[in-house]
């Protein structure tokens, strides 16, 4: 027999919910309407007219070499992201769990990074590798390596990858911590006994029961990569030098506002939409599965 | 195949003292059970002699060789644990493989050795399951087939039949002991089922509170028990337990009530000494016209079928408990008599808990 919990009060329920739907609908659906509103519109330079061109909004933007290049740096920059940011904090989080004296102080240091704001961090690191005050740019120089991110776009790219990636790593060290505490010992413990060493423990055993963690945050971090990193490549670039690092996102909010073409940044925000939508189904479907190992 | 000795282990956790000094020889083939209360250092030795724990001092050697400072994968053991520690993520084919594969041996071997560990443990037919697909009884399997492919000097066993249900637990009881009839590797198994000690040892090692108490055969544990902690740890319902003190002449003990229960051997230098006096419920016998040692006051009838549990008093704090074989008719307040055959009563020192 099923019990069935519920409001005898009919409007109750409605009203909890609220909130939640007002919010949703106040900041993701209607923004998300006028976008897909706007991506089939054009408008004049100077916002006065506006009128319906279907899909040629699209179609310009697929045929616009800026567009192709900002795919091409979206992917570089989100794939270096994710995997400098996973491999660091993975290699973070093995040492974390084997340290133990002062291991609380650690992981707390670890976890800060994650609270800095993404401009604040953008900014940090601009100071740091400033051409002219930076202490790294200067420590480079000193080596013999001519930092200047400012012209140079392959060090520009270098630079709002290792911004975001440090920004991000906080976040898989927990996950990659809390997923190696999951690992009961004595799993680890048979492995030795069966006659693996501390390298092959990690590659046979630990990593593939950390295959699901490892999963779900290789997709966040894409997510991060191509979504909030905008303020960091705003801060520390702003898409440059010559478009060196300028990201979707970063696109759409420089044509939108800087360029003013309104309709083809719309259709942008809907290509990217698809993009979150098609990781967030892959993601679910994952989780679904991931018991199963 | 090999010997295993421990020479004045000791084990410290920090400051906190667990183990204080096992000394023990257990010889090529033999199965050894280490048992004791929970939290009295079993694990411990046994993760000692495995390699997972690091031993604070004294000597373990491993087929004449001292393994102190050997890695676990290097000292030719292995190990069942109580989780059973299968790999989640490896069929079984693989998880039994996966020490094989490590150590270099060729496929074909290895699919040889794991059919053959297959059929002895008749788990042929799940080898490409994984083991969440499995019963515990399952599991339980897959792990010793994973010990028992190594082909390994010793295998070390602990609390590898805790989790399984009493029935199943007596069945895969008797199939470790046919195991181990068969292929004759030193065994070390950890319990605190005083059953499976007694069932499965060749020799017994007792431990308590970090000490071994007393080692030798499960027989010569359960009728010569060295310390007061050996006699009431071991036999089913416990040994009763009553003060007394040993008459003048060494030849007889007064216990409570007035009863005097003769001694087999005289005990001239106990003579007068207070004493804690143990016998065995099931050496309590109905006095049937002989004349009886003890008069039972009853309290309390369990029938067993097989036998009968009496509870029972001889005069104030003398409790007592007797098995009796059979289903005897005894009632609630009768008065039993009973005879207790003389080199059936222990006597242990009021202090040390030494056997007099
Ligand atoms: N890593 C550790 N650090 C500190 N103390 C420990 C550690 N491991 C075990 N101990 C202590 O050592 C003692 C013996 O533990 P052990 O696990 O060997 O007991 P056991 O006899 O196996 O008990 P059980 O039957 O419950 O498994 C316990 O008091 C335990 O608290
Ligand atoms: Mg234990």
């Amino acid at each position: 027999m099923r019990v069935r919990v519920g409001y005898s009060n009919k409007l109750l329920p409605y009203i909890l919910v609220a909130p939640q739907i007002v919010v949703t609908v106040i900041f993701f659906l209607w923004p998300a309407s006028q976008a897909l509103y706007q991506s089939v519109q054009r408008q004049d330079p100077f916002g006065l007219r506006t009128r319906f061109v279907g899909l040629e909004n699209f179609q310009t933007i697929f045929e616009d070499p800026g567009y192709l290049h900002s795919l091409q740096v979206t992917a570089v920059f989100s794939l270096s992201v994710a995997a400098l940011a996973l491999g660091l904090a993975l290699l973070l989080a093995v040492s974390a769990d084997r340290v133990i004296r002062g291991a609380t102080a650690y992981k707390t240091l670890l976890i800060w990074p994650y609270a800095v704001a993404p401009a604040v961090a953008g900014v940090l690191w601009m100071f740091l590798f400033n051409p002219t005050i930076g202490s790294v740019a200067f420590a480079l120089k000193a080596m013999g390596h001519d930092w200047n991110h400012l012209l140079d776009g392959g060090q520009a790219m270098v630079l709002v990858v290792l911004a975001a990636t440090w920004k991000q790593i906080s976040y898989n060290f927990i996950f990659f911590l809390a997923g190696l505490q999951a690992i009961p010992k004595s799993l680890i413990e048979a492995a030795a006994i069966d006659g693996a060493g501390r390298n092959r423990r990690f590659w046979t055993i630990i990593l593939p029961l950390l295959s699901p963690t490892a999963f779900f945050l290789l997709v966040v971090n894409i997510v991060y990569a191509f979504f909030d990193t905008f303020g960091i490549i705003h801060s520390v670039t702003s898409g440059g030098p010559a478009r060196a690092t300028e990201i979707l996102v970063y696109k759409v909010y420089y044509d939108a506002f800087e360029a003013l073409d309104l309709g083809g940044s719309a259709a942008q925000s809907v290509i990217l939409m698809v993009i979150v939508i098609t990781l967030t189904v892959v993601q679910f479907r994952w989780i679904e599965r991931r018991v199963h190992y | 195949m090999a010997e295993v000795s421990l020479r004045g282990v000791k084990k410290r956790f920090g400051t906190t003292q667990v183990i204080h000094g096992v000394d023990c020889q257990i010889s090529d083939g033999e199965f050894i059970v280490i048992v004791g209360p929970s939290g009295c250092g079993k694990s411990t030795l046994l993760r000692m002699i495995a390699g997972l724990e690091e031993v604070t001092e004294g000597d373990i050697a491993i087929a004449g060789k001292v393994v102190n400072q050997v890695e676990p994968k290097d000292r030719d053991i292995a190990m069942v644990f109580q989780n059973y520690a299968l790999y989640p993520h490896m069929s079984v084919y693989e998880n039994m493989a996966y020490g094989l594969k490590i150590r270099g041996v060729p496929k074909a071997e290895i699919r040889q050795r794991v059919d053959r560990a297959a059929d002895i443990l008749q788990i042929g037919a799940l080898l490409e399951r994984r083991p969440r697909q499995l019963s515990g009884g399952q599991r339980q399997r897959v792990a010793m087939g994973r010990a028992i492919v190594r082909d390994p000097a010793v295998f070390l066993f602990d609390e590898p039949l805790s989790n399984l249900d009493a029935k199943l637990r007596v069945q895969m009881r008797v199939e470790i002991r046919k195991l181990h009839q068969t292929l004759r590797t030193t065994s070390i198994y950890v319990t605190h089922d005083q059953v499976e000690a007694m069932t499965l040892a060749d020799r017994l090692i007792v431990m308590n509170a970090g000490r071994v108490e007393q080692i030798g055969t499960p027989i010569t544990l359960y009728e010569d028990p060295a310390t007061l902690f050996v006699a009431g740890f071991l036999g089913s319902p416990a040994m009763n337990f009553l003060s007394g003190a040993v008459a003048a002449d060494g030849q007889s003990v007064a216990l409570p009530g007035g009863v005097q229960a003769p001694l087999a051997t005289a005990h001239a230098a106990a003579a007068g000494r207070p004493v804690t006096v143990g016998i065995r419920p099931e050496h309590l016998d109905l006095a049937e016209g002989a004349p009886p040692t003890a008069t039972m006051k009853v309290d309390l009838v369990e029938l067993l079928g097989a036998d009968t549990i009496v509870h029972g008093r001889i005069g104030d704090g003398g409790i007592l408990l007797a098995r009796i074989d059979g289903a005897v008719p005894i009632r609630t307040g009768d008065d039993l008599p009973l005879v207790l055959a003389p080199e059936r009563v222990h006597l242990f020192d009021r202090e040390t808990g030494a056997r007099i």
